[in-house]
């Protein structure tokens, strides 16, 4: 990854943190990072869990920002969820995955977009 | 052959590796459409007649019984955790399903080493393990596991029978039967219904 679009995303994911800690969200980890992977931000909105992957765009790129969570990566993010709530023992409480989409424009200020509960807790090796 | 058929293989090599203490973790009643999910957590002891215990849905509800019996005869360790339909719907099955595991190696007398999965699962703990593909067949651990769950979640739907007799839950166990979808279209689901899933949900009054 080269350091532009490295610092594009961490851009992207303090653009999120804050935007989610405006809307109310308590936050508990960003780049949470273990053996098996990453999750860009861990939070509580209103008892719930949430896993948040943050796609960081800028307007030169093309496709959905979304489509970029593969089923492969859902897998990934799954199991260092579940890592997590295991550890923290937490595994009771209710989780959900949101995907935040940043759209940086050039003369513009950024565009966000959350799509909550954007896949479920899925299971493979 | 012989490898192909001893079932205590693994607990073995991982004897032999240090791990004294492995346990078998396995699950049942993921599919219902009622009623808790109840996981099992069982160290055998190292000289017990491992090969008796085989997977438990090959085994007649009666010699599974037996086998329960004989589980706690023998001083095998047992943890069972039990997740209930409420906390599934809150959290979903397979949350749920890793829950009642990490419940149930929690509840054993003594922390295992390692442990011994059924399916594709690694249970949310810090015990070194492996999962096994069809465990019940590989693993002694894992089916006598398998067959605590099992008779453990039987016995507590033989009990909901009494409470919620329209349903007959003694006989389904809360899977998806026909009599069981016939009884939930006739009366309307329970409080022990998993309001989430499909052939339930769609029977829920809106006002709820």
């Amino acid at each position: 990854m080269t350091k532009k679009r490295k610092s594009l995303g961490k851009m992207g994911e303090d653009l999120a943190r804050e935007h989610l800690k405006k809307s109310g969200c308590l936050i508990l980890e960003q780049n949470y990072r273990v053996r098996m992977g990453e999750i860009d931000l861990i939070v509580e909105d209103s008892g719930t869990l949430v896993f948040v992957e943050v796609k960081t765009r800028c307007d030169s790129t093309y496709g959905s920002p979304f489509d970029a969570v593969t089923p492969g990566k859902q897998r990934q993010l799954s199991k260092v969820a579940l890592f997590y709530l295991g550890r923290h023992d937490m595994l009771d409480r209710p989780a959900r995955f949101d995907v935040v989409s940043v759209q940086v424009r050039t003369g513009a200020s950024p565009k966000l977009e959350i799509i909550k509960n954007a896949f479920e807790l899925c299971y493979g090796i | 052959m012989l490898a192909e058929n001893d079932t205590f293989s693994f607990e073995r090599d991982l004897a032999r590796q240090g791990f004294v203490l492995v346990a078998g973790v396995d699950e049942a009643g993921r599919g219902p459409l009622a009623g808790p999910v109840v996981a099992a957590s069982v160290i055998l002891p190292p000289d017990c007649a491992y090969e008796w215990f085989k997977d438990s849905k090959k085994l007649t509800p009666k010699v599974r019984e037996k086998l329960y019996g004989e589980l706690r005869e023998i001083n095998a360790m047992i943890g069972v955790g039990i997740v209930s339909a409420a906390k599934i719907d809150q959290i979903n099955i397979l949350q749920a399903s890793l829950l009642a595991m990490q419940r149930a190696t929690h509840l054993l007398p003594l922390r295992p080493n390692y442990l011994l999965v059924d399916g594709k699962f690694s249970v949310p703990i810090t015990i070194p393990q492996q999962a096994l593909i069809k465990g019940e067949t590989r693993s002694a651990s894992i089916a006598a596991a398998s067959i605590i769950a099992k008779v453990t979640r039987d016995e507590l739907m033989q009990k909901l029978h009494l409470k919620f007799p329209v349903y007959n839950f003694h006989k389904h166990k809360g899977y998806p039967t026909v009599m069981h979808r016939r009884a939930i279209r006739d009366h309307g689901p329970c409080e022990i219904h998993r309001k989430t899933f499909k052939g339930v949900r769609e029977y829920i009054s809106r006002e709820l």
